[in-house]
Parts: structure tokens; C-alpha cells; sequence
């Protein structure tokens, strides 16, 4: 066999010597195309994986479509209700709060959820991790995040103190997840699970507080379900129970999902414009290696190439480097893909089917990865192509962009005398290539753009939070089970050292009534004292509550979800304690977004309508040291005290856990953003790389003329340097203006997804100078080594033009 | 940054360009490539040199070794004072800026600047002259190259011959001793490359060094003398004067095969019946050839032949040859001679000599 | 190295002994040039490059063009091998107008009747001398698997490249390029090959190879037309022609 019998065609060779000849910019190529590509399949695959794992765990885990709030019942009710039309199964759910002592010696509270269902049939199953599946007699299942914070397992015996005060000890049975709960969890994420049997052995009377429901057909239709819901409300109400609070979820439907998704969206978007981006990118490297190559497209003319035949070479060069990228961004972005699901289930607490490739997300990749490409190089391969071979090979002094006119931005620069001639070659090669500059301006500002846009994103959102936590601001919570007289727990709160002020607030639940007086919702009345300083609210229409008010509530923006065209000056008919009366709302306050009621009278008028006394059940105290340690501290003394004086505690809480628990909530969602920012700076970095060792490569000659007229190094240096700072400035002005709507609009999109109300735009300095020091940075090493390089080559080499 | 004090001094007009055994050697993937073989030259004041040789004669590289663009492999380059290879490429940038103007084949203008910025370049970055006078001192310089209505113009809106007259402005700037010009005119039509040479022919008159690189024999028959190369070596300019119909190999074979006599005033060069070594070349000074037959001498000065005749034919010489005044002879081997008018096909131009009496 | 061209692989007619003879007896010129003329627009005003050149030129002639810079050598050369368009006047290979054909078309017909040489040689920086010589052969149409890559070989063995058939042309000296690049203008054994300045970055001796292939291609039959500026040509060539300021004359003629 000859050697050549297994060889490839030559016009194949010259691609493939094309490949592997000049390293450098194949890599630059390559990694243009695969960072658009890696970016894209790391979303599309997080897109397919995280709701469909999310909702498959969720469905999974027969989860409860109806879930009411009600007055304590038994068994007889469960029964009564598993009885009624359209219901499949029915269980009650009671939740005791105790306190546990932590491996490191401190007490923090612990809901420890009971159910009369064996666990394997259970409504909102958990999914057991290790050790037993149900737990025995006086025996614990804990909840994994728990048993992961604490490192608790199997075998290990909790000591937990009681509502009580007498301590009990349990044994952990085993670990399991919660698959139902979601997001919500985070806020009370310490739980873990017991049989029913344990309640009495917790000193608690043996009732229930909550009941679940699973229909028995149309278990993912809302209509459905809403009539079973319907149906469950007349067996309650046949017994004389009223409905404090009811939930409605299909069983197919995370009811985290459509945040996630919207989120994702974003992402996706963002995804899209990265594309956009690497897209002008391989445009400019592509531009710029077919004008090298103009003399070896004039020379493959001269031996008899056609111009379809150099434009097929070219296209194959670019489908391999399209190739080439596949193979670094597909099992990059699957690996991506998976661990940004991984996040997303770790946050949401949901367990993921296991790593796997998503044939969709892949399929998109390959289209982009070739595509692009192609669309970016068509035109400079056809043009390239068309090339006379007179042109070509005599190629220097008729076939250079020299410039016979001065553009307008030269001779606007050429007023600016005073520059030496120097700084004008370094301004005007700036504006030489107008193309280049164009597309590289335009990625590095998008760059630039959305990655200073990222840190506003998170400020506005830290933002956000900030004002949530304006209606929580007292730095300790103290509930009771009952009311009790103000002047005395307000002594007693007073006689602990650092307290600044106490104040009494009126909490109940509430029944909406419609025109028939029939319960339809369930609301949560708050009653601050009249101009509480612990209130700020976001009032988005009419007013605030005053001290005057009667029957008078501020609601807050999920009023207008459940009611649509409600305004203000509209009456909604309330069940507070025994008494039904209509309230008028007089102002709108945004919250968090969240489904449920919330609704602001004042204390006076509220404590009236609730029958307390000159007594609260709960207090709200501000101390001097507002640091969640401080707080913390605090809350124990109080704990304490109170307890020692036999007060019915139900949870002494310091303020900044529940503002800590949101924004590490939300840092959790800047976390994605930021990668997505990185994303797109290194899109921009790349293409500014590549530009600026572009500009200075075709410069080289230029450089051996100044050295020869007497240019020395450090002034060539200078030369090379303040273009590429020009062009990175230039760029970074332009970003940091774009980033001004761009973050309005990334903040609001991911404002409305997750707490349904558009995000109050913030700015921080942060962003914009990270981005003007990766800027210069880049400026300066991207057009450094290559000037270097460049003022190295002794003349001779760069003049010689035969 | 090299110590300032490190630069070299501005030379004074009147100081001289000398190389010294010159021998640069590349390095290619095929193996070194000798592309200067010891040159030795002097260049001084006034004069306007042609280094004239063929393609791949090795003429670039020489002028690339003075201009300091590249650096002999052994040997010196003395400009002045400065050992030009002897400075660092950064220091060696500076010096050139102050001392030398170069004018390259293809013009070399930076395409982003017009001629007057063009021009003013080489001032911003030597320094030398004040700010204030260099705008007034480039429009001078376009003017003297007949460029005073396009300094505006950017370098492609002009014709080639107008942007070489534009570099030559620039190679002016900062009113450079030196001008070394590489192959000047070789993009340019006759009568264009006639005005360039007309310009150089003036500033050798002011007193510049001017050395300009040209394959075109009858443009470097405008300077004041030439400097032949040939394959890295420079032929013995009284060979190449005197056997111009050789080619250049066999110019340099010549001159291989050649040695200096010196003769005193009266000093006898050949006589009657004696046989010839070889055949002489004046290189400088007057010799007086007395025939045996005809007693009226003949004088005859440098580049001219003595001995063809007698020499080929194999017979004694017929005169006697004495120097008139201290001069310079070369004597060409006679083997090599005999080989290389056998091998030139045109003998008959030697019959020509017919002022050879020996 | 002392190089001989002795086992150059054959165009259809080496039987014939000399070549050049036929020319004599076959009136009808390879190549003519009917009033040529090139006009290049330049921004300082239009040049004219060729002034109306009228030439033909015969089978295995081997032709030289002298001329000075600037004279329109290359120009002349461009015509003749179809990279740059005639601005008027027609230039017929046989019975093709070549002056008429589109680019496409006159590369075709380029890389199939015409093999052209360039001062500065003009390889694929990025091929192998093997795989250079085989492009035009894939261009063209006329490669095939095996034996085009043996006639390749052939070539290269005949100008004595056969070790370097694997070398990138910057891993050979220029001598070496040159003939590799002439290698390549034999490829698809054109009738007519076109060399500018072949020898002009060649060292003396190296030059003289190359004329030495020369002579030997058009003592078999193939049309040589060199340009170039050298004088010293004027002894190698059988035909010799001056460009001066764009206008052609006759200088010495085998004819």
C-alpha cells in the first residue's frame, strides 16, 4: 500500500494545517464559539432539568391539593372528611414547637410535625434517607437540612425542652427529605417528624391543626380541585369547624415552579445575548483571518481555484472550528447544566433524578455551535473569496484599507491640535478598522453592561429586602399562647439591660366572608400600635393606618390578586373572633409578594375587636445591638425570664433571623447571575483580546517604521497601549450607560418573579469598578504581548516586503 | 530605560561611515546563509554613494547593518563616534531618529497621518527640534520636495512618486548628517525616479552622506561613486569599471583573484620583452606607457586596462609602463583572466582597448 | 550542488526531439496578444501600464522579456496568465478568448493551461511542497487518488526535491521554493508556463538552475515566457523581447 492511499485530499490538509498551524487563534476561534455554546447548554439543560426534576419529585410525593387551617380536631373529622365526595385521602397534621439542644450547646426551636398516615402512604411524603423509614413511639425522624446543619444522624439521642419547660429526650430514628414544602421551608427549615403517638408523651393534648386532602380524580386541575375544596368546606362546616386558611395545589405543579422558571428565563435570555455576542466575535476573528489569508486564496486562484471551491474550504474550516467548540462546550455545559440544577435542588430541597444528558439542550447547542459560525463567517469568506489574484500577490501597496479621505472622527480629532503626532496615530488606529471597532465596542459594552448590571441587580434586590424587613424591624419577637397584661410583661421586658422600648401588637386570623357571609379566605390581621416605628411600610396606594381608624385596614398587594379592581375606599366583609363587620380599605401596602392576606389595622381598635384587654399576646422589642448575635442573646434572657415566671411562651425569636434567611435567599439568586456576568465579561474579554492582538499584529510594519524613524521602545509601547485603552474605555463608558436600563429592566424581570412587584432600581459603584478594572487590565495585557512581541522583531523582518 | 547618558553624541557634520569586515549570516531552517562576507566601505561627507547589486547581492542587508535595522554578525559599524552595533535596539532607535533619514522602497508613510504629520513625526518623538518650529520646519521640508499644496493630504491620496518626495521630507526632519535610501525609486517611472535622484543630488551638495540602494544602472551612474555587490562581497569598483562587460560573478571572481601594487612616481610598471603575470587595472594616479616602436608616450589614468593583448596572446610585452605620479594598479590573475574572457561571449568590446600598448 | 533537470516527467509529446523545431512548422501561435492595452485608475490620475501590445508566441519558444522597473513587465505577465483583466484588446490562448472569461473560468483555465511563477515563489505557507503541488490538481479537476500523488512525486524527484516532498516550503531554502513552485506550475503539464522574475531572490548560482530547468522544459515542447529586469537572461533565452514605458519591441527572434 502506497502511503498516500489513507490521504486526505490536499485542500483538506490545508484546513486541517490551518487548524493546528496558528494555535493561538484557533483557540481564540474556539473559545469565542465555545463560550456562547457552553453558556447555552448549561441553561437549556437547566431549563429541562430543574422543572421537570422538581415537579417529578414533587408528584411524586403525593403531595396535598387541598390543605386547610382549622380549629383543633381528631380523627372523627379526618374520617368525616375522607368520607366526602371527591376526596381520596384525608389526614390531619399537627405541629409541636419545642425547643432541641444543638451538638454545640445551644437551644434553637424545633417543629416537630405529627400525622396520624404510616409514612410509606403518607399525604407530602418523605423521602427517607437513612436509618428507619417511620418513626417509633417516642422516636424522631429528622428533616435532612436539620440533620445536614447539625450533622445529626441515626443513633443520636436529642435532648429537647418543652412548651413546659420539662426536658424530654428522643431518639433519632433516621433522616428523610422534605419534598413538599419548598421554598418555604427556608424560612422554618428545623423540623423532623413523629408519629402521632408521641404527642401526649410532648405533654400536648392529642389534636390536630391542619388538614390535607388529596382528590381523588382531577388531582392536576385546579376546577377540580376547587370543587372538592368546595365539598371539604360543607363537611367542615356541617361539624362547626371555620376555616382559617386554605390551599389549593394541582399534585403536577411544584408550587415553586413558576418562580424557577421565570428566573431560568432569564437566564435564558441572558444566554441568548452571550450568543449574540460570541457571534460578532468569531465575526471579527473570522474577518480578520481571511484577510491574512488573502495571499493564499490568490495563490490557490492562480493554480486554477473557482471561487465556490475556496469558499467550500473556507466553510469547512469554520465548521470545524463550529466542531471543535462542540467538544468543549457540550460536556462542559451537561456538567454545568447538572451542578447549577444541583444548586437550584439544594435550595429548593428537592432530590435530582441524577446526572443526564438533555438531548434538547445538546441539539440546541449543536445548532448554535455550527450555525453561528457560519452566519458570522459567510460574509467574509465570500468576500474573501472574491479576491483577484492581481490583488492578492501583489497584495502591499494597492491592497491596503488605507484611508484616502480623513474620516469625521478624524477630522473632529484633528482639531484637538495640541495632540502630538504619536497620540493621533494611536487615536486614529483606533477608527481605523470601523467594523472591528463596531462589533467589539458592542461586546464588551453588552459585556460590561450586564456584568455591572448583575451587582445593581443584587443591591436592588438587597434592596428589596431591606424594605421587607421595615415591617419586621424589631430585634425580638416575643409570642405568647395567650394575651397577657401589658404593664406587666412590659416591666418585665424593661427590667433586662439593653432593651430600648417594648411595644404591644394585636395578631389574629381572620375569615373573608362574600355577600352570603360564607367563609372564602382567610386573612392575617397585624395590629401595631398607631405610627409604630417598627412599621415602615411601601405604601403603593392611599394611606397608611391612623390612630382614628376604625375598622380600617391597609392590605397588602395580594388583595389584588384575590380581587381584582379592588381600591381603595372598597369594603371587605371580615369574621375577626365571633364578630363579622365590613372593613374599609384604606390604602395599599407592597410586601413580599407573597399569595397570602395581610392585612394592618392599629392596636387599639384591633386588641378592642379581639376582646384583649390592656393585654397583647405579642410584643415587638427593640434593644441597643441590632447584630443577630446581640439579638439572639437577648432573646434568651427574655426567654428566660418569662419562663421563670411561668408566662405561656410560644417563641421568643431574634428579628434578623427571618431578613437573613431571605437575603441568603436571594444571594442564592445573584449567585446565578454573577455566573452568567462572568459569562459575558469573559465573552468580552475574549473579544477584546482578540481585537486588540489583531490590531497590533496588523501593525507590526507600522511599528518597524517608527522604530525605524527613531521610535524607541518604551514610546511603541505607549503607542499600542493607549489604543487598546482607548478602545477599553470607550467600551466601559458606553457599558456603564447601558447598564442603567439594563438593570432596570433584569431587576424588575427578576423582581416580578419572585416577589411579584416590580424592584425599587438601586446602584452601587461595585459593579462599575470590577468592570473598569478588568477593562484596563484587559487593555493593557491584550495589547502588551502582542506590542511586545511586535517591537521585538528587529526591523529587518518587518520591513522586508518581498 | 537605558541611561540618557548612555546616548550617542549627534556627529557633527563632516564625520565619516566606516564598516570593518562586515559578515552577517541568517539562520533558516535550511541551514546558515552568509549573506555579507567581510565588507569593508567608508562613506564620507558630500559624497552620494550607490550601492548597486543584483537581487540576493546582499546590497539591503549592508545598508540594514548601518542604519542599525539589523545587527552584523562580526564585524563594526562606525558612525561618527558611535559604534552603531554596539547599542541596545531601543538606544539604537533614538540614535537613528537623530542621525540617519530613511527612505525605503515603498515609501513606508504611516497611512493614518497626513504628509505634514508624516513629516512632523520623526521631530515628536527625537525632540529635538523646539515644538513651536516643527510644524513651520515640516512645511518647509514638503515644500523643498514640491509637496506645499497636498500637506493635508493623506498618504493614498497622492501618487507614489509624491509620497516617496514625502518620505524623503520625513527622512529630513530632524535634519539627519546621513539619508540612506533602500531601492528609493523601484516603485517609481523614470521620470519620477529622475526628480527623486535630482533631490538627492541636492543634499549631497549641502553636505549630507547620502547612500541610495538601486538595481537601476544607469540611476546609480547619478552618484558620485558606486559600491558593487556581488553574492556578499564587494567587487574592486576599478574591475567594475574597467571589465564592465563581465557579469557580476565573474566581476567578483576578478576581484578575487586580484592584488594591489603601489607605485612611486617613476616607478616602472612593466618592460619591453618581459612576460606578463597577468593583466593591470589603474585604480588611481596616471601611468605613462612608452610603445618601442612610436616615441611619443601615452598617458593613461584610472579604470583603464593594461596588458589585454599581450597577456591573451601569450607574447612579451612591447612597452614599457611607468607611474607618472604615486599610484594604484590591481593585478588580475592571469588563469582567471584567460578563463573569464574566454567564458564572456562578448571579446570583441575588448578590442576596443586599443590604448593598450603592452 | 550542481543541479540537472534530466528526469523531468514528460508532456503527451516528448516523443517529439526537439520541440521547438515544430514550432517553426506550426503557424499557429500557443498565445496572441491583440492591442492590449491596461489602464489602472490610480487617485493622482490614470496610468497606462500597456500602450497596445500585439504579440504572439509559438510552441516551445522560450522567451524573455526584459525591462526596467515600472516598464510593465508584470503587468504584461497578468495579462497573459489571466489574473488581471485587459482594459481593451484581446488575448486568445489557441482557440480561447481569454480576455472574455469570467474569473472562475479563467482559473480554471489557468490552473489547467498556464503554470505561473513568481519572484517570490507564492507557496502554501501551510502545505507540504507534495501537498502544493497537488492543489492544482484538485482545483482543476484532474486529481486522483494515488497517481496523482505519484506524478506529484514525479515532479519533485525531477527538480530534486523528492527528500522534502514532506517539508514546509519555510523549512527549505529559496533555490529549493523556486523549484518546487516551478514543480507546481508543471502540474497539470500546462503548455505554457509564465514566470516573473523567477531568479530575482536567488543567489547566482541558484538562479542558474532554474534557467537550466527552463531550457530543458522548452527544449521539450513547453512554452516558456520569462520577465524580468536582468539583462544577463538575454544569452538563455531564444527570443527576446524589450517593454519600454508599456510599448513592446522585438529584440532577436529565432524566427
Amino acid at each position: 500500500m502506497k502511503p498516500w492511499q489513507s490521504y486526505l485530499r490536499p485542500s483538506w490538509r490545508k484546513v486541517l494545517s490551518d487548524l493546528i498551524g496558528n494555535r493561538t487563534r484557533t483557540l481564540l476561534v474556539v473559545a469565542s464559539i465555545a463560550v456562547g455554546v457552553f453558556a447555552v447548554g448549561m441553561i437549556a439543560g437547566s431549563y429541562y432539568i430543574i422543572p421537570s426534576d422538581m415537579n417529578d419529585s414533587y408528584s411524586s410525593a403525593n403531595p396535598a391539593n387541598i390543605q386547610i387551617q382549622t380549629r383543633p380536631f381528631d380523627e372523627n373529622l379526618i374520617r368525616a372528611v375522607e368520607r366526602t365526595r371527591g376526596v381520596s385521602s384525608a389526614d390531619g397534621e399537627r405541629t409541636v414547637s419545642v425547643r432541641m439542644k444543638t451538638p454545640d450547646g445551644d437551644w434553637v426551636s424545633l417543629s416537630l410535625i405529627a400525622r396520624t398516615q404510616p409514612f410509606a402512604e403518607r399525604i407530602d411524603l418523605v423521602k427517607p434517607l437513612s436509618g428507619a423509614v417511620e418513626p417509633g413511639k417516642n422516636e424522631l425522624i429528622l428533616e435532612k437540612r436539620t440533620a445536614e446543619k447539625y450533622s445529626l444522624g441515626p443513633g443520636d439521642v436529642l435532648e429537647l425542652k418543652l412548651e413546659d419547660d420539662s426536658i424530654r429526650r428522643m431518639k433519632i430514628a433516621g433522616t428523610a427529605q422534605d419534598l413538599t414544602s419548598g421554598i418555604g421551608g427556608m424560612f422554618n427549615n428545623t423540623k423532623g417528624y413523629i408519629s402521632d403517638e408521641s404527642i401526649e408523651w410532648l405533654h400536648e393534648p392529642y389534636y390536630f391543626s391542619r388538614l390535607l386532602v388529596r382528590v381523588a380524580e382531577g388531582d392536576n386541575d385546579p376546577a377540580a380541585i376547587q370543587a372538592v375544596a368546595d365539598n371539604v368546606k360543607d363537611t367542615l362546616a356541617k361539624d362547626g369547624y371555620e376555616i382559617y386558611q386554605i390551599q389549593k395545589n394541582p399534585t403536577n405543579v411544584h408550587p415553586m415552579e413558576s418562580i424557577l422558571q421565570a428566573i431560568i428565563q432569564v437566564l435564558l435570555y441572558l444566554g441568548v445575548l452571550i450568543v449574540f455576542l460570541s457571534g460578532s466575535l468569531i465575526s471579527n476573528t473570522l474577518t480578520a483571518l481571511l484577510n491574512q489569508h488573502l495571499p493564499q486564496i490568490g495563490v490557490m486562484k492562480l493554480v486554477g481555484a473557482q471561487r465556490r471551491q475556496i469558499i467550500r474550504l473556507y466553510l469547512a474550516l469554520i465548521l470545524s472550528f463550529g466542531l471543535l467548540s462542540l467538544v468543549i462546550a457540550i460536556p462542559l455545559g451537561s456538567w454545568a447544566a447538572y451542578a447549577l440544577s444541583d444548586f437550584a435542588a439544594g435550595l429548593i430541597n428537592f432530590p435530582l433524578r441524577g446526572f443526564r444528558i438533555v438531548p434538547q439542550a445538546i441539539l440546541i447547542q449543536i445548532a448554535i455551535g455550527l450555525f453561528v459560525p457560519l452566519l458570522a463567517g459567510i460574509w467574509p469568506v465570500v468576500r474573501g473569496a472574491g479576491v483577484t489574484v492581481d490583488s492578492a500577490i501583489s497584495g502591499g501597496s494597492h491592497m491596503q484599507e488605507a484611508p484616502a479621505q480623513k474620516s469625521l472622527v478624524d477630522q473632529g480629532l484633528g482639531r484637538l491640535r495640541s495632540l502630538s503626532r504619536p497620540l493621533l496615530i494611536s487615536v486614529r488606529n483606533t477608527f481605523r478598522r470601523k467594523g472591528r471597532l463596531v462589533l467589539t465596542l458592542l461586546t464588551l459594552t453588552l459585556g460590561g453592561a450586564i456584568f455591572i448590571s448583575v451587582f445593581n441587580v443584587q443591591v436592588s434586590l438587597n434592596h428589596k429586602i431591606e424594605q421587607i424587613t421595615k415591617y419586621f424591624s424589631a430585634d425580638v419577637n416575643l409570642d405568647f399562647n395567650r394575651p397577657y397584661p401589658i404593664h406587666q410583661v412590659t416591666a418585665l421586658v424593661r427590667g433586662v439591660d439593653e432593651v430600648v422600648s417594648v411595644e404591644p401588637w394585636a395578631i389574629g386570623q381572620a375569615n373573608v366572608l362574600n355577600e352570603k357571609d360564607e367563609v372564602v379566605d382567610s386573612l392575617t390581621l397585624l395590629g401595631p400600635p398607631a405610627n409604630s416605628p417598627l412599621v415602615t411600610p411601601i405604601i403603593t396606594e392611599g394611606r397608611w393606618i391612623q390612630a382614628d381608624d376604625k375598622n380600617a385596614l391597609t392590605v397588602n398587594e395580594a388583595f389584588m390578586r384575590k380581587v381584582p379592581g379592588l381600591k381603595v375606599g372598597d369594603t371587605i366583609r371580615l369574621k375577626v373572633g365571633t364578630r363579622k363587620a365590613d372593613w374599609t380599605v384604606v390604602g395599599i401596602f407592597q410586601f413580599t409578594g407573597i399569595n397570602d392576606l395581610i392585612a394592618y389595622s392599629h392596636y387599639d381598635h384591633l386588641a378592642r375587636t379581639l376582646n384583649y384587654t390592656a393585654s397583647a399576646a405579642a410584643y415587638r422589642i427593640t434593644t441597643l445591638d441590632h447584630s443577630l448575635e446581640g439579638q439572639t442573646r437577648l432573646a434568651q434572657q427574655i426567654d428566660a425570664r418569662f419562663r421563670a415566671r411561668g408566662y405561656d411562651i410560644n417563641s421568643v425569636e431574634a428579628g434578623a433571623t427571618i431578613t437573613n434567611s431571605v437575603t441568603e435567599y436571594i444571594g442564592v439568586l445573584t449567585a446565578f447571575l454573577v455566573v452568567m456576568a462572568l459569562l459575558t465579561a469573559s465573552v468580552g474579554s475574549i473579544g477584546m483580546a482578540g481585537t486588540l492582538s489583531m490590531n497590533v499584529m496588523e501593525r507590526t510594519r507600522e511599528i518597524g517604521v517608527l522604530r525605524a524613524i527613531g521610535a524607541y521602545d518604551t514610546m511603541i509601547l505607549r503607542l499600542v497601549l493607549v489604543e487598546g485603552l482607548l478602545i477599553g474605555l470607550i467600551s466601559f463608558v458606553l457599558g456603564a450607560l447601558l447598564s442603567f436600563p439594563i438593570t432596570h429592566v433584569l431587576a424588575d424581570v427578576i423582581s416580578m418573579a419572585i416577589f411579584s412587584a416590580p424592584a425599587q432600581t438601586a446602584f452601587t459603584l461595585q459593579g462599575f469598578v470590577i468592570w473598569l478594572g478588568v477593562v484596563i487590565l484587559l487593555s493593557v495585557g491584550a495589547s502588551l504581548i502582542p506590542a511586545r512581541n511586535a517591537s521585538r522583531m528587529t526591523i529587518r523582518e518587518v520591513l522586508a516586503y518581498e | 530605560m537605558a541611561v540618557t547618558s548612555a546616548l550617542p553624541q549627534v556627529p557633527h557634520m563632516g564625520e565619516s561611515i566606516r564598516m570593518r569586515k562586515i559578515v552577517k549570516k541568517f539562520k533558516t531552517v535550511a541551514g546558515d546563509v552568509t549573506v555579507l562576507k567581510g565588507v569593508d566601505a567608508e562613506f564620507h561627507p558630500g559624497e552620494f554613494v550607490g550601492v548597486v547589486g543584483k537581487s540576493g547581492s546582499g546590497k539591503s542587508t549592508l545598508v540594514n547593518m548601518l542604519t542599525g535595522i539589523d545587527k552584523p554578525t562580526s564585524g563594526e559599524v562606525q558612525i561618527g563616534d558611535t559604534l552603531v552595533h554596539k547599542l541596545s535596539e531601543s538606544d539604537r532607535s533614538r540614535w537613528r531618529g537623530l542621525n540617519l533619514g530613511i527612505v525605503f522602497q515603498f515609501y513606508q508613510l504611516l497611512p493614518v497621518l497626513s504628509l505634514l504629520e508624516n513629516t512632523m513625526l520623526p521631530m515628536d518623538i527625537a525632540g529635538k527640534i523646539p515644538p513651536t518650529e516643527r510644524e513651520s520646519r515640516a512645511l518647509d521640508l514638503l515644500r523643498q520636495v514640491g509637496l506645499e499644496h497636498d500637506v493635508h493630504k493623506l498618504p493614498a491620496a497622492v501618487s507614489g512618486g509624491q509620497q516617496q518626495a514625502a518620505a524623503i521630507a520625513r527622512a529630513l526632519a530632524n535634519d539627519p548628517p546621513f539619508i540612506i535610501a533602500d531601492e528609493p525609486t523601484g516603485n517609481l517611472d523614470s521620470r519620477t525616479a529622475e526628480s527623486i535622484f535630482g533631490i538627492f543630488e541636492g543634499l549631497a551638495a549641502q553636505g549630507k552622506t547620502i547612500l541610495v540602494v538601486t538595481h537601476d544602472p544607469q540611476l546609480a551612474q547619478r552618484t558620485s561613486r558606486t559600491l558593487l555587490l556581488c553574492d556578499g562581497e564587494v567587487i574592486h569598483p576599478a574591475v567594475a569599471a574597467a571589465l564592465p562587460w563581465l557579469s557580476h560573478p565573474q566581476m567578483l571572481r576578478a576581484t578575487h583573484h586580484s592584488r594591489p601594487i603601489h607605485l612611486d612616481a617613476g616607478q616602472s610598471l612593466a618592460k619591453t620583452g618581459e612576460t606578463l603575470e597577468g593583466v593591470f587595472v589603474i585604480v588611481s594616479g596616471t601611468l605613462e606607457q612608452t610603445h618601442a616602436d612610436s616615441g611619443e608616450p601615452l598617458r593613461l589614468g584610472a579604470n583603464r586596462i593594461l596588458g589585454h593583448n599581450a597577456f591573451l596572446m601569450g607574447r612579451p610585452a612591447r612597452a614599457e609602463v611607468a607611474a607618472v605620479e604615486p599610484s594604484e594598479v590591481l593585478l588580475l590573475d592571469g588563469a582567471v583572466y584567460q578563463d573569464l574572457a574566454a567564458h564572456s561571449s562578448l571579446r570583441a568590446e575588448l578590442a576596443k582597448t586599443g590604448e593598450d600598448w603592452l | 550542488m550542481m543541479f540537472e533537470p534530466t528526469k523531468l516527467p514528460l508532456p503527451v509529446d516528448a516523443s517529439t526531439p526537439v520541440a521547438a523545431l515544430t514550432a517553426l512548422h506550426n503557424p499557429k501561435p500557443l498565445l496572441s496578444l491583440r492591442q492590449v492595452v491596461k489602464v489602472y485608475p490610480t487617485r493622482s490620475g490614470d496610468i497606462t501600464a500597456l500602450k497596445g501590445i500585439d504579440a504572439e508566441f509559438y510552441r516551445g519558444e522560450f522567451v524573455g522579456i526584459v525591462g526596467k522597473s515600472g516598464a510593465g513587465k508584470s503587468t504584461l505577465t497578468h495579462m497573459i496568465s489571466g489574473v488581471d483583466q485587459v482594459t481593451s484588446g484581446e488575448v486568445w490562448f489557441e482557440d480561447t478568448p481569454v480576455h472574455t472569461l469570467s474569473e472562475d473560468q479563467k482559473a480554471l483555465w489557468r490552473g489547467r493551461h498556464v503554470g505561473v511563477v513568481y519572484q517570490t515563489f507564492q507557496l502554501m505557507p501551510s502545505l507540504s511542497l507534495l501537498d502544493n503541488i497537488l492543489l492544482p490538481m484538485e482545483f482543476c479537476g484532474t486529481y486522483q487518488r494515488g497517481k496523482s500523488e505519484e506524478r506529484a512525486l514525479e515532479l519533485l524527484r525531477a527538480v530534486e526535491l523528492e527528500d522534502h516532498a514532506f517539508k514546509k516550503p519555510s523549512a527549505i531554502s529559496g533555490g529549493q521554493q523556486q523549484r518546487a513552485a516551478i514543480a507546481r506550475a508543471l502540474a497539470n503539464d500546462p503548455p505554457l508556463i509564465v514566470a516573473d522574475e523567477p531568479t530575482g531572490n536567488l543567489d547566482t548560482a541558484t538562479a542558474e538552475t532554474i534557467f537550466s530547468l527552463f531550457e530543458t522544459l522548452a527544449e521539450r515542447g513547453t512554452t516558456i515566457l520569462i520577465v524580468s529586469h536582468d539583462r544577463s537572461l538575454e544569452d538563455r533565452v531564444s527570443r527576446l523581447l524589450t517593454i519600454t514605458d508599456g510599448e513592446l519591441s522585438e529584440m532577436r527572434s529565432l524566427r
